[in-house]
Parts: structure tokens; C-alpha cells; sequence
């Protein structure tokens, strides 16, 4: 076992990938800074509402992190989740007579089911319409704690009782800054985790672009629907704070400008990362405690500002901070080696006796792919018009046709990207017909697309991971808390997605964007993203257009390569005839939805109708 | 190696900080003790003061916090922004008038009022955050002329913790009144059950009960209830047949008034503010509900005439205090001093009036308490006052140790010849 | 019988409202993808602004809504030209939106310094809003139907805009494929001018012929423009007549569902019908899915 660790540690040394850790630099300023105010909110206690109010704010501003800056979801319904926390604690304090130990778990595990629940419209609309779907909660959800009078002492609202932790009673002021300081630290750094988790990594995924993450096989409705969840829950954590500074729960507090608020908040500050949810709660709650001598004009340095910091700050106040950040890093020469992937990580070094890849010495061809009477209607056009095939295990075959012949809609029928589609699919003796695409892809179906679908945001290691992410042995509590084999698996995969990398010829770019990149690597790194999960089979989409022929010609040496090495059978669409012809075993030929030709190179080339349809003179 | 160094440094930090912290708990009970002890001190001192009244105390006497040879300093929460601004507009203005009435008198006992005005939007959390502000940063006496209900039972926690009276706000919920949970609390408002019960009986009292039909429209927040329940245990409760809600985001009450007219009530009680209540008039006549309207304290002024215009003619209306259009000494002065401010005419209206009379009694006490002004030494004078003339806004009013609401008077007032007139003063 | 029409013209008049608001944010969302967060306090301004005008400087109703519009139609030229223009290159679509806030937060506090707390009361000639005529049973209030005849009149004038002129034409363009018509020739920056410029009016039109209706104090708008946020996405907010479509349909269903609800969900029972629509028609009831996502 320490072998292999120290294999991997020290292969990822070499490529410069920083390991995974269990806390990061940035842990370190963040808990230096939480000690800081720690430290001082005895001294500045006359501003301890202020102060708390913004700990709070920021803490469900990283619970919003979650669901709106990872995952994607623009809701404007999370203060549901917070009034949660406020009601429940009123409750607990003064009907259970029962304190913080109480509130915290059952406030986080009510408002988990609840976002459970709430999660579900997220399924069925998308960005706008859910941004009003969430709206809807959040009224609706105001109106119920209205009518429930027992939970919420309706329009009246329920008084909070005593702040105390198993049975000690604490005074407020200082100390419930304190406390609060520590829930923040829990709750940031409990996101974090998942920032630097495959949870995180999949709502990137699924936010920047959902078509790729499920072909990844990713389970996006069950991600979606957990990201409300685990942010519902935090953001109710909050709520119990919430509860003690206001010491009052009335429900007509918490209905759609407050979400509004913490919304803008997380965007003002930066929705990317938990330094802006800090700075985002900082901003809307200092802003008014130091106008208070032009209280007059607060609405007018306050939107004013606001103005000013979308123009000059479109990522947020983080996003300004970085890009200063970054300037003054140009700016100081430094002595870093240029980031040498080449000499490290050589392909022979590729661990035969991995435990993570299957075996793959002793390993069967996997990619036996059956298609029986596909078909594909748009309206009343037959993009795909009765196609049946069968590509062995571990072949290469190509698929070639005029434009508009039917390829990628034959290629999106099996792997289940249109709707609609009939007929049978059978994918090593599994029948995958009408299957969702993520089960699909689970079951062996690979892919990369005409138009990439990358990842904004994500650098090229990240894609790599993406795949790996089904074999990624840790599960979500165990993320939270960053447990022990946490780091481990994550090493694990970073090991193995730096091989896959150094095989393709990315690693020394493994740190870059992928909107940086030209696109000939981009085309890789949609590859990369596809080898990465281990697929039966690897349907390439075009991989070849764009690039000139070297590039691509070596783009498919280094594919077949490691097709063979895991086994798997590739399909692929290409225009450049030569190129398919040079991999292919066997080349299938689409004319207006149906084949025309079926058989090896030399075949169908020599084929008249082929020549007729497709090829020319 | 190095990595598990920093893991062992950062828990050794945190255990640390977790001790200091339970430390600073020692710290600020000590502190919040030798608070105790020196307003003990100094209530000793000021009841041995008044033994020997009338000789210059040689004792040292310790001032209230706010409180300086020359000035005393308030706070003030108000919804100076929000769509309820006209309130803390008016509410301002009323304190300013009584402010320079004070001052330009000399002060009290040589010292002179100041008040801060700090904006909360009618939202709890900033009225905490104010509270805070005055109370911590700014060292205020005491808490003067709040508005609202929700507001005020936020932050009223935080004034008692902190030995700050809060004074004369326009808040209505029942549990303010309790003496003894809210020792520092005093108003000359009382609670929005008395209003509605007085309302039931009067009008059992000149109506009769044969085919009266009653309908109630609230809303849904802290006192709606507490409306709903005075008016049921009054007199006339049996003749309730139709409760209708309205929300603060509300375009229009033609749905209410829809279900009034299908109820056939006679009589409709409406909790609203001013505007509202000129809206629902106009919407009732548009919709053809004929039935005597009576409108509460907050629907009492004179822009409600102005916007309703003819329709407001012959509507009710259910007031704690007289119209602040009213012919009388007390109200004349009001108004005089308020234009002299710069008010306008829709600035004279009850947000206004009851801010004023709370300064009246504000003044008095302050006066009462003597040159060795503390928050004892203020209560004790301000449960002293009895049969305390308002010139006729209200009727005397009387405190006393157990009760610190000076008036509990409901007056019915119709809109007659475009003016608010009393009908009867003084409605249990 | 009657008191099914009575409740359901009310249910209209308020969806009047709801729809031309629907209607000036579907307009710009439309060609620029942009959400006006600030729709309900310009159009309140507008109303201000008519009364300021005929009240304070004396001059004729009419004439001081026209000085109104110009002035509403100039100050968004200007706001537009300083903050949206910069923004939109961005193509991120959020900051624009903070944006807007932020001009919401600033013209709301302008409002206040300028006009301060007070409810005014909004005169027309003769007073017709308050007269009420009575035809069988059914009460109509006379300003009730000037409302009615300015939604129709402001509708077809923005109909006639982008069905008939070069103006509209563009705005199609833009709303279709901002990419493909610029590549046509067509100047991004005049469109999404013309857009604002226009869609203010029409807010302006709404918070001037509302004002008798909520008399002029600080935020009457704003609860019009949430329901016209609510009304355009129930429509769809691709499609201008099912922005004005869902504006009449979310008045209809407030109207009858306080009518018929018990009282405790009166007042949720129209969001809730609205986010069931949501789960059924994710775009909105008007609005064609847009063809398939190409992969």
C-alpha cells in the first residue's frame, strides 16, 4: 500500500501537481483571519450585532455557495431554509428547553429533508424559470409559517429562549460571536471540502455544462437535488444564529427580499469562492453601519456603489482582488521552472498492476456493440431511417457520411442524448435502449462531442478527474470531513489522471483553464475527459475537424494507444476520409439515415454507391 | 512531516483560543456585575438625595448613561425608508418640535435634548442593530418614539439588558405593558385589543345589535390578532361574521370587499394606515359596499381626507388620542409648532400627535426627576405623574409603579365637513 | 352571475398592471437577455414626475405627462449609455442584473429626498376616478375604463413598433440571435437604446395611469413590477404577448382564487398555481421550446 503511495506522491512531485491535502494554504489564512475577529470581538464588542450579522450572512452565503456557485441552481427561495433554522430554533429553546447541541443537528437535518424536497423543480426547469420556481417556495413557504400558528406563534412570531450548550449558558455579546466564528469555520470548511472533492467537481460540471456531465456519467438529478439539500442544511445553521441575535422569530422577515439580498450578496462578493461569500456579507452589512452619518443618502452610495463594482468587478469583489492579485505576481520576476511534463511521467511507467484500472493485461476486449432498427425523427424528417450494425469488441470502426446523413444523431441515439430515439442497443450482452444517458455511460458508453462542451472554469487536470469520477472510492459524508481515505482515493486519481494526461501529451498544460487553450488541445482534453472513465467503448465525434493532419494523425495514434490498453472499442466520425481509413478495422458508411456500405477500408472505398454519395471522384 | 507540524500548531491555536474565550465569559459577567453595583450605588445615592432635597447634594450623584451636566442624549429607531416613511417623517418632525420647545426653554434642569435618528426600514433586524448602535456606540439615555410592533419586541431585549428606558413609541402589542417583565417601558398608547374592544362596545352602544353585521379586516402580523381577539371579547363580539387579512404587498382589497359585500356586514373595521384606508374607500364605493367604515388609530389623519376626498365623509374612525385636526389647547399648540417646522398638511396625523404627547410627558419626567437624573430616579418620577394635563390631546393621564400605560382611552371620531370630529372620548 | 363578471373585470384591471409591466420587461430581457430590476421604481418616478409637473409647475394634465414621458424616456437614455452599454460586452448576464439593483437602490433614495414619505393624491380632470356608473349590476369606475383603453392603445403602439418598423425588426433580430444580427449589420447598440428607451415608456405609461388607482408614495410600483416579474415568466419571458398574456392571467387568478380560497391560502394560492404551471410548462405557457440543444 505505501508503495504505491509513494509512487504516486512522487510521480505527481515531478509533474508539479500540488498533492491533496487535508488543509491548504488557504485554510490557514482563513482560520488566521477567524481568529483574528476571534480575538478582537471582546474589543469591538459594541459592534457585535453588526459583526454577527455578517458571520451569519456569510455563512449562508458559502451555504449558497453550494447551490448557486457550484451547482449552478440560481434560486431565490433560500431563505426558506433559514427561516427553518430561526422557527426551529424558537422552538427548541423555549419548548424543549434545550440549547445549541439540540438546535444545530436537527435545524441542519429538518432543512436537509426540506431541501430534498425543494430540490425536485430543479429537475424539470432551468435557470430564469427556476429563479421563479424558488421564488414561489420561498412566498409559499412564508405564507405556511404564517398559518402554522403552533410552530411559528404566526403573525405574532415566537420569542427565542436562552443560548446555552449542553446545559452552560452562555451570555450574549462577545461569545455568541464566538460561536458563531466557530460554526463558520465548521460550515466554510466543510464547503471547501466539497470545492476540492468530486462532489464539487461534479455541480462544476453539471453547472458549466450538463450535457457532458451526464455522458460523463455523472448523476446530475440526484447532484442537483443534493446540492439544495447540503446547502439547505447549511444555510439553516445560520438561521439558528440567527435566532439568538434576533432573539425574536417573526415570519413576515423572511420572505423574497431577504433572499434577493443574500443572493446579491454571494454575487457582490463572489460566487466562486468563500472569501466572497465573507466579502459579499461584509459589503451588504457594513455598508449601512458605517453610512450611519449619512444615513440620507444610503440609498444612494449604496446602489451607486453597487453600480460601480459590476463595472469594475463583474467576478465580484474576489474576482477583483484576484485579478490585483495576479498583476502583482506578473509583475515580481520569479524563478519557477517552466512546468516540464515531458520528462516525468513516461508512459512506460504505467503501473500494470494498478489496483484502479482493471488488470489489463489479462483483460477481454469490451465495446460489442449491437444496434438493431435505430431511428431517429425530427418532426416529420428520419434523421436516422432504420440503421442496424454490429462493431466487435476492441475494434476500431468508422463511420463516415455526406453532412446531414445522420451521424451524430446515430452517435446521440446510443448514447441517449436525443429523445425519441428507437430500436435496440446492446452493449456487451447489456441492452442500454431507452436507458438515461448517465446509465448509460456507467455501462460502459464513452463520448466526446462536436462542439467539445468543456468546462468553463475547470482546468484540464479537473477534466481528467471528471471521468475517473465513478471510481472514485469515498462518499459524501466522508468528503465533508475530509477523512482519511478521502485523501487517499483523491491521490489515488490524481496519480492516475496525471498518466492520462502525460499519455496525451496535456500534463504540462494540467493547469490551465480550458477556455485558455488552443483548440487543437481542447480537442484533447474532450478526449482525455471520455479515456479517463474507462469506457467499453469511446464513440469520437469528429476529433479530427479543425486540426491539421499531423496534429490529428498523432491525436489518433496516442487514442488507439490507449483504447487498446484498456480494451475498449472505438467508433468514429470523420469527414477526413484518409484518417479513417489509416485506424479503422472496419468503416460504415450513413446516406440520409440509412447504411450504404458496411465492411473494411479497401471495401468501402472501392464501393460504387459510397464513391456516388460521398466520395466523389 | 512539516504538514502535520502546522496540524499540531493549529489544534494546540484552537484549544487555546477556546480557553481564552471561556475566560472573556469571566470578563464580561464581572463587568456586567460591577454595572449592577454602581447603579446601586447610585440609586442609594438619589433616594439619599431626596431626603435632603432642598440642600445641594453633597453626595456625588452618578448620571444616568446620556446623561451630562448639559445634555441628554436619545435614540430613535424609525422606518425612515420603505413604505412606511411617512411615519418616521412625521414621528421626526414631532420629536424635533419638542426638542426645540425644550431647549429653547432653557432645557431641563439646565440640560439640553439631543436625539439620533437611525433608519430600520421597518425591519427587525436593523432596529436590533440600531438598538446596538445607540445604545453601545453612542451612549444614549434612552429609546424614544419607535413605530411598530415587530420592531420594537426585537430590540427590546437588548434595551432592558442594557438599563435603557424605552419611551412612548407607537407600538401596540400587549406584552410591552407588562411592568413587570418591561420595568423601563412606558407609553401612552394602549394595546390594539383595548382599541377594538372599545370599538365593539360603542358600537353595541349606539347601533344596537338587531341586523348589525361586523366585519374585520387586519393584518397578518404581530397585532392583527391581538385586534381580532379585542373585538370578539367586547360587547359586540357575536356580530362578527366575516375576518378578512390583508398583506402589506396588497394592490387592491377588492377581493375583501367582494366577501363583505357577500357577507352583508353593516359595519367594517379596517386595521390599516392612512393610505390604505383612503383606498379601501374609494375600492368600497367603486364595488358598492354600503356599510359604515371605521378606520384605526394609524387611518386617522388628515391626508386620509385628502386622498379619499368626499368619500371619506362620514367614515369612522377608532383613536386613542384626538384628532390632531381638533379644536383644542393642547392640539392647537401642536399644530402651530409643527408648521412653524416646516410641516406639511399630511404630516398632521397621529404618527405625528402621538409623538408629541409622549415628549409632553418626556418632559415632564425629565423635569421630575431632578437634577441627579438615572434611569431610577426617571422611573420613580414617571410613576409619580398623575392626572397629567395634555391640554386636551388625551384625557389626564395617570401612571403608577404598577402601570406604566398613562392613558387606556379610545376615542370614536367621524370625518364631518372634510374634518375629523370626536364623538365620544374616553370609550371603555 | 354578475358578481362573476364584477370580480373578474376587477381581476382584469389589475392585470392591466401586471401585463404592460410583464410586457416592458419581457421587451428587454427579450433583446438583451437583461432583467430590469429598477422597472418599478422608474415607472414610479414617471408618476411622480406627471404629478410634479401638473401640481407644483402649474402645468396642464396632459401636457405634464408628456413632459413626464420625455423626461423618463431621457434619463433612461443616459443610464443606459452609462451603465448597461459597458456591462453587456461582459455577455455574463448576472452582473447586469446587481446592476440594475443598484439603480433601483439609487433612483428609490432620489425618490425619497425629492418627494419625500407623504401619499399624494394623483387629480384628473373632472375627477372621473371617482365616478362609478352602474349598468344593471355591475359598478364600473370611470378611470377603470381610461386604464383599460391605455393598455389597449400602449399595446398596439408597441405592436405596431415591432411588427412594422426597422426599430422592431431589429429587436427580433436581436431577441433570435444576437450574433447572427449584428453579423447582418444591424447596430447592437441602437436596438438595446431603443429597447430601454421604449420599455420605460411603456413602465412610465403603467405608473402614471396606476397613480389615481395607489395614489403616488415612495415603492407604488414595486409590488406591480414582482407580479409582472411573476406574470412574464408565467408566459414565458420570450414572448411579449404571453408576457401581456400571463399579466391578465395572474390578475384573473388573484381575483377569483381570494374569492373562492379559504382565507389562509388566499394569498399563496396564485404563486402556488403559477410554479404547478412552471413544473408542466418549464418555459412558460406561450413559449416554444427552442428546437433541440445541438451536441
Amino acid at each position: 500500500m505505501s508503495n504505491n503511495a509513494e509512487i504516486q506522491e512522487n510521480a505527481l512531485q515531478r509533474a508539479g501537481i500540488p498533492l491533496p491535502k487535508f488543509l491548504k494554504k488557504n485554510h490557514y489564512f482563513g482560520f488566521l483571519g477567524i481568529l483574528l475577529v476571534y480575538l478582537l470581538a471582546g474589543t469591538y464588542s459594541e459592534y457585535s450585532q453588526t459583526i454577527m450579522n455578517t458571520i451569519i450572512f456569510a455563512i449562508i452565503g458559502a451555504s449558497l455557495i453550494v447551490v448557486f456557485g457550484m451547482a449552478g441552481q440560481l434560486t431565490l427561495g433560500h431563505t426558506i431554509f433559514v427561516a427553518a433554522g430561526v422557527f426551529l430554533s424558537a422552538n427548541i429553546t423555549t419548548v424543549w428547553s434545550r440549547g445549541l447541541e439540540t438546535e444545530i443537528p436537527i435545524a441542519f437535518g429538518v432543512a436537509f429533508l426540506l431541501g430534498l424536497l425543494i430540490g425536485f423543480p430543479s429537475l424539470r426547469v432551468n435557470e430564469l424559470y427556476l429563479a421563479l420556481a424558488t421564488f414561489a417556495v420561498a412566498f409559499v413557504g412564508v405564507q405556511v409559517l404564517f398559518e402554522w400558528k403552533q410552530f411559528s406563534g404566526g403573525g405574532s412570531g415566537k420569542p427565542v429562549g436562552k443560548l446555552e450548550l449542553f446545559g452552560y449558558e452562555f451570555s450574549r455579546g462577545p461569545t455568541l460571536v464566538r460561536i458563531a466564528l466557530v460554526l463558520m469555520l465548521i460550515t466554510f470548511w466543510i464547503v471547501g471540502n466539497y470545492q476540492d472533492g468530486r462532489t464539487g467537481r461534479a455541480w462544476n460540471a453539471l453547472r458549466t455544462s450538463e450535457t457532458a456531465a451526464r455522458a460523463a456519467g455523472l448523476p446530475v438529478a440526484w447532484l442537483k437535488i443534493l446540492c439544495f439539500a447540503i446547502g439547505g442544511g447549511l444555510a439553516a445553521i445560520g438561521g439558528v444564529l440567527y435566532a439568538h441575535t434576533l432573539r425574536f422569530a417573526i415570519p413576515e422577515n423572511y420572505g423574497v427580499s431577504l433572499s434577493i439580498i443574500v443572493v446579491l450578496a454571494l454575487i457582490i462578493g463572489g460566487k466562486h469562492r468563500l472569501m466572497g461569500a465573507v466579502l459579499g456579507a461584509a459589503f451588504v452589512k457594513w455598508l449601512p453601519e458605517l453610512s450611519r452619518d449619512v444615513q440620507e443618502y444610503e440609498g444612494l452610495i449604496y446602489g451607486g456603489t453597487l453600480i460601480i463594482l459590476t463595472l469594475i468587478a463583474p467576478d465580484g469583489l474576489v474576482g477583483m482582488f484576484e485579478w490585483l492579485g495576479d498583476r502583482i505576481k506578473n509583475a515580481i520576476p520569479s524563478n519557477k521552472d517552466e512546468i516540464v511534463g515531458s520528462t516525468s511521467v513516461s508512459a512506460s511507467a504505467l503501473p500494470l498492476e494498478s489496483t484502479f484500472l482493471a488488470p489489463l493485461s489479462s483483460s477481454e476486449p469490451k465495446g460489442n456493440l449491437i444496434v438493431r432498427d435505430a431511428a431517429v425523427a425530427f418532426g416529420g424528417v428520419k434523421a436516422v431511417d432504420g440503421v442496424s450494425f454490429e462493431i466487435p469488441a476492441g475494434g476500431v470502426t468508422g463511420l463516415i457520411g455526406s453532412n446531414g446523413a445522420g451521424k451524430t444523431t446515430l452517435f446521440n441515439a446510443i448514447t441517449g442524448h436525443v429523445k425519441g430515439a428507437t430500436g435496440q442497443f446492446i452493449l456487451d450482452g447489456t441492452e442500454i435502449s431507452q436507458k438515461p444517458i448517465h446509465t448509460r455511460a456507467l455501462a460502459g458508453v464513452g463520448r466526446t462531442f462536436q462542439n467539445l462542451n468543456l468546462h468553463d472554469d475547470l482546468n484540464v487536470l479537473e477534466h481528467a478527474l471528471l471521468g475517473l469520477d465513478r471510481n472514485i472510492g469515498y462518499g459524501r459524508i466522508a468528503e465533508s470531513f475530509r477523512l482519511p481515505w478521502v485523501l487517499r482515493e483523491e491521490r489515488k486519481a490524481h496519480y492516475l489522471a496525471a498518466e492520462l494526461l502525460d499519455h496525451m501529451d496535456l500534463l504540462e498544460y494540467w493547469d490551465e483553464k480550458v477556455e485558455d487553450l488552443p483548440y487543437g488541445l481542447q480537442k484533447r482534453v474532450d478526449v482525455v475527459r471520455a479515456l479517463a472513465a474507462n469506457p467499453s467503448i469511446l464513440l469520437l465525434d469528429e476529433p479530427a475537424a479543425g486540426l491539421p493532419t499531423a496534429e490529428a494523425l498523432e491525436m489518433m495514434k496516442k487514442v488507439q494507444e490507449y483504447a487498446t490498453h484498456i480494451s475498449a472499442g472505438v467508433l468514429i466520425i470523420e469527414h477526413n476520409v484518409e484518417l479513417v481509413a489509416d485506424v479503422s478495422d472496419r468503416i460504415l458508411v450513413l446516406d440520409a439515415g440509412k447504411t450504404i456500405a458496411d465492411g473494411t477500408p479497401e471495401e468501402v472505398t472501392r464501393n460504387e454507391q459510397v464513391i456516388a454519395a460521398y466520395l466523389g471522384t | 512531516m512539516k504538514s502535520k507540524l502546522w496540524k499540531l500548531l493549529a489544534i494546540f491555536a484552537v484549544l487555546g483560543l477556546v480557553a481564552a474565550g471561556c475566560g472573556d465569559d469571566d470578563d464580561s459577567s464581572s463587568s456586567s456585575a460591577s454595572e449592577s453595583s454602581s447603579s446601586e450605588s447610585s440609586s442609594s445615592e438619589s433616594s439619599s438625595s431626596e431626603d435632603s432635597s432642598s440642600e445641594s447634594a453633597e453626595e456625588e450623584c452618578e448620571l444616568a448613561r446620556g446623561v451630562t451636566d448639559d445634555k441628554i442624549l436619545f435614540g430613535s429607531s424609525q422606518p425612515m425608508t420603505g413604505n412606511l416613511a411617512a411615519l418616521g417623517e412625521q414621528a421626526v418632525l414631532a420629536m424635533e418640535v419638542t426638542r426645540d420647545r425644550i431647549n429653547e426653554g432653557g432645557g431641563i434642569n439646565g440640560r439640553m435634548i439631543e436625539f439620533i435618528v437611525q433608519d430600520d426600514a421597518y425591519n427587525p433586524e436593523k432596529t436590533v442593530s440600531n438598538a446596538q448602535y445607540f445604545i453601545e456606540q453612542e451612549n444614549v439615555f434612552a429609546i424614544w418614539a419607535s413605530i411598530g410592533s415587530a420592531t420594537l419586541k426585537a430590540a427590546l431585549p437588548l434595551h432592558d439588558e442594557s438599563n435603557t428606558p424605552s419611551l412612548f413609541p407607537w407600538a401596540q402589542d400587549l406584552s410591552f405593558y407588562d411592568v413587570n417583565n418591561h420595568p423601563l417601558f412606558f407609553s401612552v398608547n394602549p394595546p390594539a385589543y383595548a382599541q377594538t374592544k372599545g370599538f365593539g362596545n360603542y358600537l353595541v352602544d349606539n347601533f344596537g345589535t338587531d341586523g348589525v353585521k361586523v366585519g374585520l379586516m387586519t393584518i397578518n402580523s404581530v397585532d392583527g390578532e391581538q385586534t381580532v381577539q379585542g373585538y370578539k371579547d367586547s360587547t359586540g363580539g357575536d356580530l362578527l361574521v366575516d375576518e378578512q387579512t390583508w398583506e402589506r404587498d396588497s394592490t387592491t382589497y377588492g377581493p375583501q370587499i367582494l366577501s363583505f359585500i357577500d357577507s352583508g356586514v353593516t359595519d367594517v373595521y379596517v386595521g390599516t394606515g392612512d393610505t390604505q384606508f383612503a383606498q379601501f374607500l374609494l375600492e368600497a364605493d367603486q364595488l358598492g359596499l354600503e356599510a359604515r367604515f371605521w378606520g384605526s388609530t394609524g387611518t386617522i389623519s388628515a391626508n386620509t381626507i385628502e386622498l379619499a376626498g368626499e368619500l371619506s365623509e362620514g367614515a369612522y374612525g377608532v383613536n386613542v388620542i384626538s384628532s390632531a385636526t381638533g379644536d383644542k389647547p393642547g392640539l392647537n399648540a401642536y399644530r402651530e409648532a409643527m408648521f412653524a417646522a416646516g410641516a406639511e398638511e399630511a404630516q398632521i396625523s397621529t404618527a405625528s400627535l402621538l409623538a408629541y404627547t409622549g415628549g409632553l410627558v418626556l418632559e415632564e419626567m425629565l423635569t421630575l426627576a431632578g437634577e441627579c437624573l438615572t434611569v431610577e430616579s426617571f422611573v420613580a418620577a414617571g410613576e409619580t405623574i398623575k392626572d397629567f394635563d395634555t391640554g386636551g390631546i388625551m384625557r389626564p393621564l395617570n401612571f403608577s409603579a404598577e402601570n406604566h400605560l398613562g392613558n387606556n382611552d379610545v376615542i370614536i371620531l367621524q370625518v364631518q365637513d372634510g374634518a375629523w370630529e370626536e364623538l365620544v372620548v374616553g370609550q371603555e | 352571475m354578475v358578481d362573476y363578471i364584477q370580480i373578474a373585470w376587477q381581476g382584469l384591471v389589475s392585470g392591466f398592471a401586471y401585463a404592460l409591466i410583464g410586457l416592458a420587461l419581457v421587451m428587454v430581457y427579450k433583446t438583451a437577455r437583461i432583467l430590469n430590476f429598477a422597472a418599478g421604481t422608474m415607472a414610479g418616478i414617471s408618476g411622480f414626475l406627471a404629478h410634479w409637473w401638473a401640481a407644483e409647475q402649474d402645468i396642464p394634465f396632459g401636457l405634464a405627462i408628456l413632459f413626464a414621458l420625455i423626461m423618463t424616456g431621457a434619463g433612461t437614455y443616459v443610464v443606459e449609455r452609462l451603465t448597461v452599454r459597458p456591462l453587456v460586452k461582459l455577455g455574463d448576464f448576472l452582473p447586469i442584473v446587481i446592476m440594475t439593483l443598484g439603480v433601483e437602490e439609487f433612483l428609490a433614495n432620489v425618490s425619497l429626498l425629492w418627494w419625500g414619505g407623504t401619499a399624494r393624491r394623483y387629480r384628473v380632470p373632472g375627477d372621473i376616478d371617482r365616478i362609478n356608473w352602474l349598468i344593471g349590476d355591475f359598478r364600473l369606475n370611470a378611470w377603470h375604463l381610461v386604464v383599460a383603453i391605455t393598455t389597449f392603445v400602449t399595446l398596439s403602439i408597441v405592436g405596431y413598433i415591432i411588427n412594422q418598423t426597422e426599430l422592431g425588426l431589429g429587436m427580433k433580430a436581436f431577441a433570435e440571435d444576437q450574433d447572427a444580427a449584428k453579423l447582418m449589420g444591424i447596430k447592437e447598440s441602437t436596438v438595446s437604446i431603443w429597447t430601454w428607451v421604449l420599455s420605460a415608456l411603456v413602465g412610465g405609461v403603467t405608473g402614471i395611469v396606476f397613480a389615481p388607482v395607489l395614489f403616488l408614495q415612495q415603492d407604488y410600483m414595486n409590488i406591480i413590477f414582482i407580479k409582472g416579474f411573476v406574470a412574464a415568466i408565467l408566459g414565458g419571458f420570450l414572448s411579449l404577448s404571453g408576457g401581456v398574456a400571463g399579466g391578465l392571467l395572474l390578475g384573473e387568478l388573484e381575483a377569483f382564487t381570494i374569492k373562492w380560497a379559504p382565507r389562509e391560502f388566499a394569498a399563496a394560492l396564485p404563486v402556488v398555481i403559477v410554479f404547478i404551471v412552471l413544473l408542466i410548462r418549464p418555459h412558460g405557457l406561450f413559449t416554444r421550446e427552442k428546437g433541440h440543444e445541438r451536441v
